[in-house]
């Protein structure tokens, strides 16, 4: 077991490596994943040629008044044809265990037309939702070192205000320095730049953004193209 | 630990003897929350995790009202470095406490602690149709990915009556009592197309079975409809509603929707 725990992760991180993501260890998987007993727990896997993990799924039983159902905490495939046999795989296991119905929650995956073609039904009932505690920590992990660029001072309304070198392709916190622009926003539009909801220009239109001298529009454009994240991945068994 | 909230509030962490008492107070506040193996392993299987730092008591004049529990884990950034989030959840407030403001003073009190444990974001996954998306936004949290939930539905009669028994414990304005109402979902599943009629009556603000007496029972509102498209017009309903109009539309238009409705229904609904 020790072993395959191993090659999920490896193919969590390998899938999903530019996304924003929970640090998944062998003990969070043990308890997020496979809950409960082993007994109720299931585990679908599809494998290359040479024995080489290409997806998985994770999905338990779950009892709603005398309404079973199969809760899929986790499902993640290299390709289409392996999302193909991992649900085929799930549905056919659930028609023998006399399953009322199969319900799992997706982050914005590729293939979502094989679900369709296979007649499940998307809709959105649960929202994933943030509070920016504090844009230095998350902007510190960010930074890296930048020989040359101007100097960028971020200000969050509620928060201290953080001031960056903002080079070509990367940004580095600094400190005592006059900045040469200043760029003010509030907490909910930070959040929803930093993952990559909204745009730059769509908020600096709207307002929500301000830059103090307009020369530097594609400075703070670039600060915040360089910010933030590219995807996210929060699947369902690390919801706690 | 103990910190003075208000006159006659006070908040701690819960006590390493008091997990028995905890698991109680979430099933009597949740009506039900779950089963003693599920809190055993949120509680006490779960890594980094220690009941009396991460579980936060409110008491109201030395009575436990609530709470609430932060989960502390290590995200990834897109170059791979980590920073340290939380996760709130099982926030409740026992029966006799409500509407005193102990929610409040449990989410605040886990966004202090959070803050002075090194998270730079919280996290909350609520169900958008429940109180906890409407409440959270007080406490800093904006609404920020939606996942798409799919369902493949394989027993369509164990699926209607999930479905309906759920709208059953939602409560109506006065004004729709006496309604009464039809509903014919479709089904498509593996095995094939599925279709099953349920009649309700609207009584006392709820959503009631309709025992049929086998004459031509008259109904108010007579939906016939998909069950994707059911699920995404309740979806749509607490979530995006410009798109309800929309959706309503265009699934009329495809006729994969049809509603019948009578004057009565017409005047609750607009509260003539």
């Amino acid at each position: 077991m020790k072993q395959l725990i191993d090659e999920i992760i490896e193919l969590r991180n390998r899938i999903h490596q530019n996304d924003f993501r929970f640090i998944l260890t062998q003990d969070h998987w043990k308890v997020l994943y496979v809950p409960e007993n082993t007994e109720k727990s299931n585990l679908a896997t599809v494998r290359d040629n040479y024995g080489k993990l290409k997806g998985y799924a994770a999905f338990y039983s779950v009892n709603f008044g005398g309404v079973k159902a199969y809760d899929v905490r986790e499902i993640i495939a290299e390709d289409e044809n392996t999302l193909n046999q991992l649900l085929n795989q799930i549905t056919n296991k659930g028609m023998e265990d006399d399953v009322d119905f199969v319900f799992l929650k997706r982050c914005e995956e590729p293939f979502s037309h094989v679900f369709s073609e296979k007649r499940f039904s998307p809709f959105i009932e649960s929202v994933i939702m943030i509070s920016l505690f504090d844009p230095l920590k998350l902007l510190s992990v960010l930074s890296e070192k930048v020989e040359n660029g101007k100097v960028l001072r971020l200000m969050v309304k509620g928060f201290d205000h953080i001031d960056f070198k903002v080079g070509e392709k990367g940004i580095m916190l600094i400190a005592g320095e006059e900045p040469n622009v200043v760029v003010s926003t509030d907490s909910r539009t930070f959040t929803r730049l930093f993952f990559n909801r909204t745009s730059f220009r769509k908020e600096f239109l709207r307002g929500r953004v301000t830059v103090s001298r307009i020369f530097d529009l594609a400075l703070a454009s670039r600060f915040f193209k360089i910010m933030k994240q590219r995807g996210w991945y929060i699947p369902m068994g690390d919801w706690v | 630990m103990d910190k003075k909230m208000k006159r006659t509030e006070t908040t701690r962490t819960l006590r390493k003897n008091e997990g028995p008492a905890h698991f109680d107070m979430l099933n009597l506040c949740y009506a039900p929350w779950g089963s003693l193996e599920e809190w055993t392993r949120r509680y006490v299987h779960h890594p980094d995790f220690d009941i009396t730092e991460n579980v936060v008591v409110v008491e109201e004049s030395d009575k436990w009202a609530g709470g609430g529990t932060g989960w502390f884990r290590e995200a990834l950034l897109k170059n791979n470095k980590s920073v340290r989030v939380y996760g709130a959840g099982d926030l409740y407030v026992h029966p006799d406490h409500r509407g005193k403001g102990i929610y409040s003073t449990a989410m605040k009190s886990l966004n202090q602690r959070a803050k002075e444990k090194g998270a730079a974001l919280g996290f909350a996954y609520p169900s958008t149709y429940r109180l906890p998306a409407m409440a959270l936004p007080k406490y800093g949290f904006i609404e920020v990915f939606y996942p798409t939930t799919q369902v493949l539905v394989l027993n369509p009669e164990k699926f209607f009556k999930f479905l309906t028994s759920r709208a059953m414990k939602a409560f109506l304005p006065e004004r729709f009592n006496g309604l009464r109402l039809k509903l014919t979902v479709s089904f498509s599943t593996p095995k094939g197309r599925h279709e099953i009629t349920g009649r309700f009556r609207v009584e006392n603000g709820q959503v009631e079975e309709l025992q049929m007496t086998g004459e031509k029972e008259r109904m108010d509102l007579a939906i016939k409809t998909e069950a994707g498209i059911l699920l995404r017009l309740v979806s749509d309903y607490y979530l995006r509603k410009r798109r309800l109009l929309i959706l309503v539309l265009k699934s009329l238009f495809r006729r994969r929707l049809s509603v019948r409705f009578s004057m009565k229904f017409l005047k609750s609904f607009l509260g003539l």
